[in-house]
């Protein structure tokens, strides 16, 4: 055993390891070869720290058990201490701990202040669901066209949506039509019977750009109409849209 | 095992085992700790119904892993021994260091750059100065296993031998070729 060399600056040359050292201390010299009992009758160093592993074995032997494994060997076998589970293995997940309890409440604040805010009767958060029966496509012009719905508890409101939000909530309610450039002079058609068109206005636009006659959106078949808007008595400043209701 | 029987164990060992904590720890309070964690682990181990052929020798390994997850995975124990490799690195420099520095010190630098089971081989062999023999008999596995094993240790430490530029002390290629005979 000890004949053997050992890693330079761990124990002297030809000494005794500390395991072995241990277990000469509290076996005795029995347990170890011959060329290391022969090495102890030699190595002062080695037998010092034979004997002050001896004696520090000796002074525990009058000692009892620390209070934690007399509860262990009192408990039995059978309680055991729990196991560290994947949060205890890396103490920086054990902040993951807490991410529940935060988010919890978090989460409800959002969902409330979500439900809140799709029950306003006015804003851009309104939300409604498309429906494929209303649509408008601008045929010629720049910018779209922009649908401003009724509010179903203030007929004074009017809520602006994108035309292809435009769902089947808005049945019954009045749509005005906006155009993006206000000023000039427009006119709101819509088809009638056959494949006429009823002019419902023409006229001038105010500064907002708000077409002033509504349109009332009907359950069942659709009715196509048409906006055009222009800003001057050239043609080419004329912008036409056209959609269905 | 009985009860008797693990207080007789306790009585016996835990001074060795303490100490073994000690040596890659440094703290003998925080040893005590890990001894009695060992010793908690072999008695759950036992109420399982897996009781060690030997007891001290599992022991001794339960220890070792201990004190070596618990280097890992101390902060300020990193700190404390970059602090120290810095002033071995300085009295190298000065002339100031006459004699080799502590392999236990130079283990525990390299610690963090090798796979925990070819720490725990050579945390035997550096720190306890224990021979491929006695650490192939407290493994239970073959001294080729642990020279493959303590090669792979040198193969990973060798960077980290001269990290100032300076030498360590510590003839590496000296020990890595004796380890073997």
């Amino acid at each position: 055993m000890a004949s053997e060399t050992k890693f330079p600056g761990a124990v002297p040359a030809g000494c005794l390891s500390h395991f072995a050292i241990s277990r000469v201390a509290a076996e005795g010299i029995r347990g170890v070869s011959a060329s290391a009992q022969q090495h102890l009758e030699a190595c002062e160093r080695c037998r010092g720290l034979v004997g002050n592993e001896a004696a520090a074995v000796r002074a525990r032997l009058g000692q009892g058990l620390p209070a934690r494994l007399e509860t262990a060997l009192a408990a039995g076998p059978r309680l055991r201490p729990r196991r560290p589970g994947v949060f205890g293995s890396w103490p920086w997940l054990q902040a993951a701990r807490f991410i529940p309890a935060l988010g919890l409440p978090v989460l409800l604040v959002g969902i409330a202040v979500s439900a809140y805010r799709t029950r306003l009767p006015t804003g851009d958060a309104v939300e409604v669901t498309p429906k494929a029966s209303v649509e408008a496509t601008r045929t010629k012009g720049a910018t779209g066209l922009a649908l401003l719905v009724e509010s179903p508890e203030d007929t004074n409101g009017f809520t602006r949506v994108a035309i292809e939000h435009l769902g089947e909530e808005a049945i019954g309610r009045r749509v005005h039509v906006q155009v993006p450039a206000p000023g000039g002079r427009v006119r709101l058609e819509a088809q009638g019977a056959g494949s006429t068109w009823d002019v419902l206005y023409d006229g001038e636009l105010g500064p907002d750009g708000v077409v002033p006659h509504g349109l009332r959106v009907t359950a069942g078949d659709k009715r196509a109409f048409r906006v055009i808007h222009c800003r001057g008595d050239d043609e080419t400043q004329c912008s036409t849209w056209a959609g269905e209701l | 095992m009985s009860d008797e029987e693990f207080r007789q164990l306790y009585r016996l060992r835990s001074v060795a085992v303490a100490r073994r904590a000690a040596r890659l720890v440094g703290d003998p309070a925080l040893a005590e700790d890990l001894m009695h964690e060992a010793f908690m682990a072999l008695h759950r181990v036992c109420g399982e119904g897996r009781v060690p052929q030997a007891p001290y020798p599992w022991l001794y390994r339960t220890v070792t892993n201990l004190a070596l997850n618990h280097i890992r995975d101390t902060r300020t124990h990193a700190k404390k021994l970059r602090r120290q490799a810095d002033e071995v690195a300085f009295e190298q420099a000065e002339g100031l260091l006459d004699q080799p520095p502590d392999a236990g010190l130079f283990f525990a630098q390299t610690l963090r750059r090798v796979d925990p089971a070819v720490a725990e081989v050579a945390s035997y062999f550096l720190v306890d100065g224990m021979t491929v023999t006695e650490i192939s008999e407290l493994l239970g596995t073959s001294r080729r296993s642990v020279n493959r094993t303590l090669q792979k240790y040198f193969d990973a430490a060798e960077p980290l031998v001269a990290p100032h530029g300076q030498s360590s002390g510590l003839d590496l290629e000296q020990g890595a070729a004796r380890y073997g005979e």
